[in-house]
C-alpha cells in the first residue's frame, strides 16, 4: 500500500516498508560491503552503505614500520591492482627524496602496471557478469586473467602481487623468456576481447539491465570527487596518466576513452576500451625495452648488488645501514597521484627525516564510489543494486585500509 | 604552480604560512577563516577549484597537541592543485564542508572516527571504519599501538601490554 503523503520515518514500522540488510556476506557485494536498504516493494526509497569490516589499520601500522617494509602492507589494500598502490607510494618516496629511476626499470614499471589494469578490468567484467547470471563471460575472463597472472609468476614469484617495486627502481629485472610471453598474451587479446565484446555489447539482456540504470553525471561525479573509469563515463576526459604524467606516460600514445551517458553501461564501454588501451600501452612498452640497470646505482637508496659484499667494505656498510636503518627522506610532505583501474589513487606522505613515514595517508578511489551509492540507488529496484554496486567497482580492502 | 592564487588570497585573507615541497603548495589558514577561503576557491575564483579531491588529517603531539587538518583541492580546468592546512587544538571544533561537497560527509566522519576531531554541522555524524563502541581515535599519535598474541598448539604467550610508542624526534641533519 503506496501512501505518498507520509515520510519514509512515519512508514517505517507500519508494514509497508521493508527494511533489508544486504550483506556484509552476500556474492554481489564486492567483498564485505554492507547495504541497509528500505524498499517499498521492490523500490528502494533509501540506502546506507556501511563500510569498515575490512579495516586493517595499515595507515596506523605504516608510522612504525621502515620506508622498505611499508611496500609489503600498501599491495594488499588494493588487491586487484597491488602495482598502482607500490607505484604511488614509491612515487611519493623518490619524488620527495630526488631519486631517478632508470630508464628499463621505468619500462618495466608501465608494463606491469598496464597489465594489473588489464588483469582488473577483466575481473571486474566477469563478476559482474556473473550477477547477471552470465556465468559464461566469467569463465571466458578469468581464463583470460589467469594468462596475466601467470606472467606475474613468472616476473616475481607471486601470483596477485609483484612486489617488485624498491626505492629508485625494481628488485629484480624481467626473466628471459617474459618479454615473449608477454608478446604471446597480447596476439591471443585482441581474441578474447572481440569474445567479450560480442558476448555483451549487444547483449539483449546486458543492455537491457545497464542502460539507464544509476546515472552519475559530472556536477555529482565533482560533489562526490568521482575519479577514474566513473568521472570519464560522464563525459570528463580526466585521466591521471595525461593530466599528471609519470613514469614516462607522456611518451606513450594512447587515447583516454569516454561516453557522455553516465550510467552503468557507458562505465562497461569505458573499462572496455581501457583494456585495449592498456594492451597498446604494454605493446608499446616492450617495443621501448632496452637493455640497462633496472635499479638506480645511488647507494644510499639502494641495495648494493651481491657480487659486491665480498670485495668492497663500502658496500658492506651501505647493505648494514640500509637493512638495520632504511632511508631517511628529507622532511617535508607531498601528494603523489597515480591512475589505478579504479580511478586516483593518492599517496600524501608526510616526513619528519625519520626512518619511518611520520603520516601515510592513502586517497583510496573506491571510497567515494561506495560513498555516492547512497546517492543513486534511491528510486531504483532492488535488482539494480547490484548492478550499480557492480559498476563502480568497489575494492572493500581499498575502501577500508 | 599555483602561486598567483596564493598571493590572491594572501591579499584577501590572513594566510598564516605558505610552504612549498617538490613543486607542491599548502597554505595554512585560520579556522575562522576556513570556510570563507574554501568558498572563496570554489565559487568566486575562475577557474574554480571546484573538486575537493582529498581531506584528511594529520596528529601532532610538539610542541602541544594538535592536529592539523589538510584539504586538497583540484581544479578540473587548469588542473592545479593547493593544499589548505588548518590547524586545530583537541577541543576545537571544525566547520562542516558538506555544503560545499556533498562528498566530504564520509571523509568528515572518517576524521572523527581515526582523530577525534569534532565536526560541526555534519548532518550524520558517527563512526565510519571502526565499531561504533570503540574507544579512542586510532591515528592520534597518542593512540597505543599493541600487539594481541595469536594462540598456537604449544601454548598462548602473555599478551604485551599497551603502550605508547614513544616519538623520537629526528635530529639527522638531512637537507
Amino acid at each position: 500500500m503506496y501512501s505518498a503523503t507520509k515520510t519514509i520515518r512515519e512508514r517505517v514500522g507500519t508494514g509497508d516498508i521493508i527494511e533489508l540488510n544486504l550483506g556484509p556476506q552476500h556474492p554481489s557485494t564486492h567483498g564485505v560491503l554492507r547495504l541497509k536498504l528500505k524498499l517499498d516493494g521492490e523500490v528502494i526509497l533509501s540506502a546506507e552503505p556501511v563500510i569498515g569490516y575490512l579495516h586493517t589499520g595499515v595507515e596506523k601500522e605504516c608510522e612504525s614500520r621502515t620506508y622498505s617494509q611499508v611496500f609489503t602492507l600498501v599491495d594488499r589494500l588494493d588487491y586487484l591492482s597491488g602495482p598502482s598502490e607500490e607505484q604511488a607510494f614509491a612515487q611519493a618516496v623518490e619524488t620527495l627524496m630526488g631519486i631517478e629511476v632508470p630508464e628499463r626499470a621505468q619500462i618495466i614499471r608501465v608494463l606491469l602496471l598496464e597489465l594489473s589494469r588489464m588483469g582488473s578490468h577483466l575481473l571486474w567484467c566477469g563478476t559482474s557478469a556473473l550477477e547477471l547470471n552470465m556465468s559464461s563471460v566469467f569463465m571466458y575472463t578469468m581464463a583470460a586473467r589467469e594468462k596475466i597472472l601467470d606472467l606475474f609468476e613468472e616476473m616475481s614469484g607471486a601470483r596477485m602481487f609483484p612486489s617488485c617495486w624498491r626505492f629508485g627502481g625494481l628488485a629484480y629485472d624481467l626473466p628471459v623468456a617474459f618479454e615473449a610471453n608477454v608478446r604471446k598474451f597480447l596476439k591471443e587479446f585482441p581474441e578474447i576481447w572481440r569474445d567479450l565484446d560480442r558476448l555483451m555489447t549487444d547483449n539483449y539482456v546486458w543492455c537491457e539491465r545497464l542502460q539507464g540504470v544509476g546515472i552519475i553525471d559530472k556536477t555529482l561525479c565533482q560533489q562526490f570527487m568521482c575519479t577514474g573509469p566513473i568521472l570519464r563515463a560522464a563525459g570528463v576526459p580526466y585521466d591521471i596518466r595525461k593530466a599528471y604524467p609519470y613514469l614516462g606516460y607522456e611518451n606513450y600514445v594512447f587515447d583516454v576513452p569516454t561516453h557522455t551517458d553516465g550510467d552503468c553501461y557507458a562505465r562497461y564501454l569505458v573499462r572496455m576500451q581501457e583494456m585495449k588501451e592498456s594492451a597498446s600501452l604494454v605493446e608499446q612498452a616492450l617495443n621501448k625495452l632496452k637493455p640497462g640497470p633496472v635499479i638506480t646505482n645511488n647507494r644510499k637508496v639502494a641495495l648494493p648488488p651481491r657480487h659486491q659484499l665480498v670485495r668492497s667494505m663500502e658496500a658492506v656498510i651501505h647493505q648494514f645501514k640500509l637493512v638495520s636503518e632504511g632511508i631517511h627522506p628529507p622532511c617535508g610532505s607531498l601528494y603523489q597521484c597515480v591512475e589505478s583501474a579504479r580511478g586516483e589513487l593518492g599517496y600524501y606522505l608526510v616526513s619528519d627525516g625519520n626512518n619511518k613515514p611520520y603520516r601515510l595517508r592513502v586517497r583510496s578511489p573506491s571510497f567515494p564510489h561506495v560513498e555516492i551509492l547512497q546517492k543513486i540507488l534511491p528510486g531504483l529496484i532492488l535488482s539494480d543494486v547490484v548492478v550499480v554496486i557492480a559498476s563502480v567497482d568497489p575494492i572493500l580492502g581499498d575502501v577500508d585500509r | 604552480m599555483a602561486t598567483e592564487i596564493v598571493v590572491q588570497l594572501k591579499s584577501i585573507f590572513s594566510v598564516a604560512a605558505e610552504t612549498h615541497c617538490c613543486g607542491q603548495t599548502t597554505i595554512e589558514v585560520k579556522k575562522e577563516e576556513l570556510k570563507p577561503v574554501l568558498t572563496y576557491l570554489k565559487d568566486q575564483v575562475s577557474p574554480g577549484y571546484e573538486v575537493l579531491m582529498d581531506l584528511t588529517g594529520i596528529d601532532y603531539l610538539y610542541p602541544e597537541a594538535h592536529t592539523v587538518i589538510s584539504y586538497l583541492l583540484h581544479n578540473p580546468t587548469n588542473l592545479q592543485r593547493l593544499m589548505i592546512h588548518v590547524p586545530i587544538k583537541r577541543d576545537e571544533v571544525l566547520p562542516s564542508v558538506t555544503d560545499l561537497w556533498e562528498g566530504a560527509d564520509w571523509y568528515e566522519r572518517e576524521l572523527f572516527d581515526l582523530f577525534g576531531v569534532h565536526i560541526e554541522g555534519h548532518p550524520d555524524m558517527k563512526r565510519i571504519l571502526m565499531p561504533d563502541d570503540w574507544p579512542g581515535h586510532p591515528l592520534r599519535r597518542d593512540y597505543a599501538l599493541t600487539e594481541e598474541s595469536v594462540e598456537f598448539k604449544h601454548g598462548v604467550k602473555p599478551k604485551i601490554p599497551s603502550q605508547i610508542i614513544p616519538y623520537v624526534q629526528c635530529n639527522k641533519n638531512n637537507s
